[in-house]
């Protein structure tokens, strides 16, 4: 099994799929789409994310041992897992000791593509904010692998980085 | 070499994208002379298919006394037009160049592009006038 060739998916294949995943859930008309449309939209992508998230990281995990605390799921996500999915890692981890960690993100595939034309440039930025669910739902979705509770929220800065704060719920 | 104008059709023959540098005489009536760029591009295309004596192969350039009109198709049918002055060499190279690094980088790979709609987008021209001032 150790000399298992590395399997491999086009980038593009799989950014595609996603851009249309965004355009399935907030449907044909981009430019006048509702706070509350995206909302949903969002909930909708985040559980897609989750879903997916929690499979994956039962895979990349078969040959490792257990993570003894939260920390560790933490950096194996920043490490090892986001550069399964993404061939790179999380640019920085913070953290406040006390269950918060702040995983940022400064070139996401999808994102550093966004530039939107002009008739969209009203609502580039919560639509842009769509693209970086999927990735939050992802981080979700391994840590509920890993027995931990969380919640994931997402802010968009400079476009082609995001940030994923991840707020660890107690109940260990 | 002078880039004059810069134009990108799509396989219906709308104009997706048109840009000037440094042209002296402005281009007075923008919709109709776009319109009688495809018509010539379009009709130039069959007359070369029709009057080749081999089978295959397409013009890629065409030139006046003035200016030189460079030409490169894709296989999905996009036109790319550059007119340049006549000091210009073969532009087939930079004109694959255009299609390949910026059009699919920045439009077909952007989430917040639709096919066939017109190109405003700032990272595409930001990449284009980059692209052609280091020509």
């Amino acid at each position: 099994m150790a000399a298992a060739p590395h399997k491999e998916v086009a980038e593009t294949c799989f950014s595609y799929l996603q851009m249309e995943l965004v355009e399935l859930v907030i449907g044909s008309d981009v430019s006048s789409v509702s706070t509350v449309e995206l909302q949903r939209a969002s909930r909708k992508i985040e559980a897609v994310g989750f879903q997916v998230g929690q499979r994956l990281a039962e895979r990349y995990t078969k040959d490792t041992p257990r993570f003894a605390e939260t920390i560790d799921v933490i950096k194996f996500i920043c490490k090892d897992f986001w550069f399964e999915i993404y061939r790179k890692q999380i640019d920085r981890l913070q953290t406040n000791n006390r269950g918060v960690f702040m995983l940022q993100d400064n070139r996401n595939r999808l994102l550093a593509r966004c530039s939107p034309s002009l008739e969209r440039r009203g609502n580039a930025k919560q639509v842009a904010a769509l693209y970086a669910r999927f990735p939050a739902g992802l981080i979700r979705g391994a840590l509920s692998c890993f027995n931990v509770t969380a919640s994931v929220s997402i802010e968009v800065g400079e476009l082609p980085s995001c940030e994923f704060t991840v707020k660890v719920q107690e109940s260990k | 070499m002078l880039v004059y104008t810069l134009h990108i059709f799509n396989r219906s023959g709308t104009c997706m994208y048109y840009r000037e540098w440094s042209r002296p005489v402005p281009n007075s009536d923008l919709k109709s002379n776009n319109k009688l760029m495809f018509g010539f591009l379009f009709s130039l295309k069959q007359l070369v298919a029709k009057i080749s004596p081999r089978k295959g192969g397409g013009f890629y350039a065409c030139s006046t006394n003035v200016f030189k009109l460079n030409y490169f198709e894709t296989p999905s049918g996009h036109r790319f037009i550059l007119c340049t002055d006549l000091s210009a060499g073969d532009m087939r190279e930079p004109l694959r160049h255009i299609y390949s690094h910026i059009f699919v980088e920045c439009l077909v790979k952007n989430p917040l592009w639709r096919p066939n709609e017109e190109i405003t987008n700032a990272n595409f021209v930001q990449s284009i006038e980059k692209y052609i001032t280091s020509l």
